[in-house]
């Protein structure tokens, strides 16, 4: 049998197995093994705060979950081949760039007790002084699955249009619609029957990830959730940062606690699924159909979408243009709706952290190009059926405590002397980017057909020559998304340049924090604008990127079409 | 001299114990410290968390650039925490030398675990120039710091001081003691309250209403015994059981931080909130933070006060150029400009009578708006120890609401 | 410029769907390759082409022009592949498509041979049109000339006209046989469809899997 030549050379694999799998694999460990400690574990049985906090984590992760997804199925279900589908296409960008920290300030400014709400209601109901408002930092985490649900509807949206926008479902879509229609179900009920179990199971990675999110968050939960006692997650924060290493020790057990509580979740969930699997497709077998209509128009729910999706963005406005007026506030008490003084203090700060910006920028470019490279090493070299096994470990960071990952990360860099450097921040930065990067990303260029490839060799190309002028111009417009998000990623990253980088770069993130440590509220907010421009600047350039592609490439038909083509 | 100062004065006598006189800073010695420490940077991690503070330091760093060609860098930190761990996870990877961090601004726990987990380079503090003038009589926590003798292994910068602010409007008398402030809680329901422990200003809160109800203050000043605790608490306990109902939302929660305390007294949710700097109101007044009819006041017997310090890790690079820092730091000059209230306002350590007289100048500042009128006595903090215990009993009592 | 198989067999999971497969296209002529689907007419055509993959397996012997290229990369085969889906680049106009598929070489050399051979398919002056501006039938004729450009010894055709409809397809089939009989490149056509094979095209019947065949001869249509 003559020897065959490997189709695709398979060394470029080592670079992103090294730089990312590795360490991380060599990390966590590290990390997990300083919470194996026997006497860590009974100070966790006894801390009175514990099952309480446990309740708290778990309750706000799931309804937050559970309610950003029902509500994102709605929203497409009722939107989708409508006119708001485009508008609803194009404010995910805006949405999704605004830094989870910042919204949480300009919510928690709108509705807390001494917030603009209050102070509108104040002259009707004869307030002097702030009401007793259980709406930020309430006790049953109310106000953190609201924050939540807020955030993370708008990325679930974003990986169902992403979803939807493949070639080859596109006109799948249209085809089981169309096949619905004629058998007489409206177009909402084919959504639930035949459409959303098929593209469910295709959502667990957006979905794990939202769960995982809202387990272990703790800068929202410290701006908007529980207090006493807190989400497990700020729990295991505050024990981690503590001086005392019996308490260091207690945080990562508090966090191996949530990781595993996170699998049994996720266990759970599967076991569900497949449980309610079947009595779904009973009930979208059942034959039962609602009169259709004569006109579109004359249901509530399809004119209720529209509606919930302007309140969503009316929201989103509403805080972003509160975080940019309180960055200039100064004295602002209650009940006066208008501040006393106003100050540019927060904004010369600003300027003078100027250098942070450069900085920051330069480390997101880094990350997001380093990133981009590994990740493209992978899907070149690695056989498409190897992604599945190393989804988990791409998605490691986006699962466990970041603050586990980043303890275990230090411990590693410590005697390679990479503390400190530059060199050292750079490399961290680009391992917590890629796994969003490798998110973004991977479907589009699975999905490209490969016999462009074929037909490019055929013409005595080399596979270089194919790669740089057909492949990544023809898939520019997710490459360009995929950096965008690089870029956000590493640009809200606090954990790791504080650490890793010995407190000794400070980038715009970095410098938010300390001094919201010093808790004006100028400050604060003025930080949370400038956090949240960069990473507007780099999806606004996606967003460029890809308008120009859809208006080259233009509306032919994908390859795969089915049906023959006229002249 | 009233009861309670000579009262003060015994308690602090009784618990320094002899400490050994260190030998007085050799000429010869400072100017070979200073030759070396010509050229070299000095990594500063220091809490970044006010602005006024940061741009002190930028100053202080075109200083020493100027006079001793030493390169300051103002590492920010948010928590004094996080160099702790660092030089502590250092040392066990076995980096003893070209550390992380040069000097660090600290004091309490975290001096206390560094000293002693070996974490410190020193003795030290004591043999720079400006040490001469520190107020080592007068103000007794500059050499004992959380009843842990510093043995010259921190250099004692600046003074802090629990300090109560309100504004004025809802506020026209103050309550300057515990009871007056039970109260006045009593009458005002849900305008004041403390942050939620283990953060700083609580714990301090705590300790000031422990001094204040505590039968015998010698215990505290001891390493902690359970016996001795329980005893010591007791009345502690039975206060903040009275208190917590009039607090805000009734107790069941506690804001996270003083600062978040501070926002709350400026949007008019809180009517009295208190902090560690006494000059801290005063500050904010002057940086449009706070209103004008804010006003700073100290409890009439004396509040929980200490000094805050300068300490160099064993494993500093810069060594030398570090102390050349402190000893900067420590200078008149320098002690002034952080005193002024309009620069930042923190108390100075040095025995300002003892000064000639154009040092003394420096110090003659105007009054601002919203200081404290009548300073009262600094009780010296109880020892180190007993902290982490009213912590964990605070948590088991009150933690969930 | 002959293109000769010899003694081919294609197999997978240990099956065989070709056996013993010898065949010699002469330059200008067209060897058809019919069957019904899975009877191997795809993989054989991959063997050719090389871009045969496991879990497919074949072996035998391949020689264009003289050369035995059994082994060599794809790049290297000079053999022209056209795909049911004409495959244009969407980012790049028509004379970049063209352009990438024509050798190196001077300048005014290359631009002349895209306007020549669009003056030769019917489109003069369509040199920056982007191919989604074009109809279906201009798009094949544009891909055909793309693979031809690049000058083949021999060319491949997967079912290039069932994606185009009645009318359209025998304009084009038209066009194609007769560029290729013009430029002398033997040609291996793959169909299902009867009326694709032109006249004076040797056919293989390449039966369904299940029958174990003698060796296929090529017979005339």
């Amino acid at each position: 049998m003559p020897r065959k030549p490997a189709r695709h050379p398979v060394w470029p694999v080592l670079a992103p197995v090294l730089l990312f799998a590795l360490p991380l694999l060599l990390a966590l460990p590290l990390a997990i093994g300083q919470g194996v400690e026997p006497a860590a574990w009974r100070a966790l049985a006894s801390d009175p705060q514990g099952p309480r906090a446990l309740a708290l984590s778990v309750g706000t992760a799931l309804a937050s979950t559970l309610a950003a997804l029902v509500l994102s199925l709605w929203l497409v279900t009722h939107l989708h081949g409508t006119p708001a589908w485009e508008r609803l296409a194009r404010a995910l960008g805006p949405m999704l760039s605004l830094p989870h920290a910042a919204f949480a300030i300009g919510l928690a400014l709108l509705v807390m007790p001494a917030g603009v709400l209050a102070r509108l209601l104040a002259p009707l109901l004869q307030w002097d002084a702030p009401p007793d408002w259980p709406t930020v930092n309430d006790p049953w985490g109310v106000g953190l699955v609201l924050v939540l649900v807020a955030k993370e509807t708008p990325f679930l949206l974003w990986s169902i249009v992403a979803l939807l926008a493949r070639p080859e479902l596109v006109l799948q879509l249209r085809g089981w619609l169309a096949a619905g229609r004629t058998l007489g179900y409206r177009d909402r009920a084919i959504w639930w029957r035949v459409l959303w179990p098929q593209l469910l199971p295709r959502l667990t990675w957006p979905l794990l990830a939202v769960l995982a999110y809202g387990l272990t968050v703790v800068d929202l939960a410290l701006i908007v959730g529980p207090a006493s006692p807190p989400t497990l997650a700020v729990l295991a924060w505050q024990a981690l940062l503590d001086a005392d290493p019996a308490r260091n020790a207690e945080g990562a057990a508090w966090a191996l606690l949530l990781a595993a509580v996170l699998a049994a979740l996720v266990a759970l969930g599967w076991a569900l699924a497949h449980a309610l699997a079947g009595a779904w497709r009973a009930g979208a077998v059942d034959g039962r159909r609602r009169p259709v209509p004569a006109s579109r128009q004359s249901t509530t729910a399809p004119r209720m979408a529209p509606a919930v999706l302007g309140m969503l963005l009316a929201l989103y406005g509403a805080v972003a243009l509160l975080i940019a007026l309180s960055s200039f506030t100064g004295v602002w008490t209650f009940p006066s709706l208008w501040p006393q003084s106003w100050t540019a203090g927060a904004w010369v700060q600003v300027a003078d952290s100027a250098g942070t910006v450069g900085l920051t920028a330069a480390l997101g470019v880094f990350a997001a190009l380093a990133a981009l490279a590994l990740v493209l090493a992978w899907l070149e070299a690695a056989p498409p059926a190897w992604d599945d096994r190393a989804m988990p470990v791409v998605l490691a960071p986006l699962v466990v405590p970041s603050l586990l990952t980043m303890v275990g990360l230090y411990s590693l860099a410590l005697p390679l002397r990479l503390d400190g450097t530059l060199a050292g921040l750079a490399w961290v930065h680009t391992l917590v980017a890629l796994p969003y990067v490798f998110v973004a990303l991977a479907p589009a260029w699975r999905a490209f057909d490969p016999r462009y490839e074929t037909t490019a060799l055929a013409l005595g190309r080399s596979r270089a020559a194919f790669w740089w002028h057909a492949k990544l111009p023809m898939l520019a417009a997710p490459v360009a998304a995929a950096l965008a998000v690089g870029f956000a990623v590493s640009v809200a990253q606090y954990l790791p340049t504080q650490f890793l980088g010995a407190g000794r770069h400070g980038t715009v993130t970095t410098e938010a924090v300390t001094l919201a440590a010093g808790g004006q509220r100028h400050t604060a907010a003025a930080f949370a604008a400038l956090q949240a421009l960069l990473p507007a600047i780099g999806f606004g350039l996606a967003a460029a990127v890809g308008l120009a592609q859809r208006r080259r490439i233009g509306a032919m038909p994908a390859p795969h079409a089915d049906g023959p083509r006229t002249a | 001299m009233s009861l309670i100062r000579r009262r003060q004065l015994l308690a602090a006598a009784t618990t320094l114990p002899l400490l050994p006189r260190v030998a007085p800073a050799q000429t010869a010695d400072w100017s070979r410290i200073e030759a070396a420490a010509r050229g070299k940077t000095v990594y500063f991690n220091a809490w970044a968390g006010s602005q006024r503070i940061n741009a002190y330091l930028q100053w202080v760093a075109s200083e020493v650039l100027q006079r001793h060609g030493i390169k300051l860098e103002h590492v920010k930190v948010s928590d004094t925490a996080e160099v702790v761990r660092r030089v502590r996870a250092e040392k066990a990877a076995g980096r003893t030398a070209d550390g992380s961090a040069d000097l660090v601004w600290i004091n309490g726990e975290n001096f206390l675990a560094m000293k002693r987990e070996g974490l410190l380079f020193g003795p030290w503090s004591e043999t720079l120039p400006a040490y001469a003038k520190v107020d080592v009589t007068g103000k007794p926590t500059t050499r004992v710091d959380f009843s842990e003798p510093v043995d010259g292994m921190e250099a004692p910068w600046g003074m802090a001081q629990l300090t109560f602010y309100a504004d004025r409007s809802r506020v026209p008398q103050p309550p300057a003691s515990w009871a007056e402030l039970l109260d006045w809680a009593r009458r005002n329901p849900g305008r004041f309250t403390y942050p939620k422990l283990p953060a700083f200003h609580g714990t301090t809160f705590l300790k000031q209403v422990l001094l204040e109800t505590t039968a015998d203050r010698k215990p505290l000043y001891a390493p902690w015994r359970a016996d001795a605790f329980a005893a010591a608490t007791a009345p502690l306990w039975t206060a903040l059981d009275a208190l917590h109902p009039h607090l805000w939302k009734q107790g069941r929660q506690f804001p996270a931080s003083n600062t978040v305390m501070r926002q709350m007294l400026a949007d008019g949710e809180l009517s009295i909130s208190l902090t560690f700097n006494p000059n801290e109101a005063a500050n904010e007044i002057a940086a449009k933070s706070l209103p004008a009819s804010v006003f700073s006041y100290q409890h009439r017997a004396g509040t929980v006060g200490n000094t805050h310090f300068l300490a160099i890790p064993f494993n500093a690079r810069a060594r030398d150029a570090a102390q050349v820092v402190a000893d900067f730091l420590l200078s008149p000059v320098a002690q002034a400009r952080k005193a002024d209230i309009k620069v930042w306002g923190d108390p100075t350590v040095l025995a300002t009578d003892r000064l000639g007289p154009a040092e003394r100048a420096l110090f003659e500042g105007g009054a601002a708006p919203g200081q404290v009128a009548q300073p009262a006595p600094a009780i010296p903090e109880p020892h180190g120890s007993w902290v982490d215990p009213i912590e964990r009993e605070w948590a088991r009592r009150y933690g969930t609401s | 410029m002959a293109l000769e198989l010899l003694d081919v067999n294609v197999g997978v999971a240990g099956r065989a769907l070709v056996r013993g497969l010898s065949a010699r296209v002469e330059p200008g002529a067209v060897l058809a390759l019919m069957g019904p689907s899975g009877s191997g007419k795809s993989s054989l055509l991959a063997w050719i082409a090389g871009t045969l993959e496991p879990p497919f397996t074949a072996n035998g012997t391949l020689r264009l022009d003289g050369r035995d290229i059994s082994h060599e990369p794809v790049q290297r085969r000079r053999i022209g592949l056209l795909f049911q889906d004409d495959l244009l680049f969407p980012h790049m106009t028509v004379r970049e498509n063209l352009l990438f598929a024509l050798p190196a070489g001077p300048r005014p050399a290359r631009e002349a041979a895209v306007t020549a051979a669009l003056a030769e398919a019917g489109l003069p002056g369509h040199e920056q049109r982007l191919p989604s501006s074009l109809s279906g039938g201009q798009r094949a004729r544009v891909s055909l000339l793309r693979c031809l450009l690049a000058q083949p010894l021999a060319l491949l055709l997967d079912e290039p006209f069932s994606r185009l409809d009645a009318t359209l397809r025998a304009q084009i089939r038209e066009f194609t046989f007769a560029t290729l009989r013009r430029r002398g490149v033997p040609t291996v056509l793959v169909t299902h469809d009867p009326a694709d094979v032109p006249t004076g095209a040797a056919c293989v019947q390449l039966d369904a899997p299940a029958d174990p065949l003698p060796p296929a001869h090529a017979r005339h249509a």
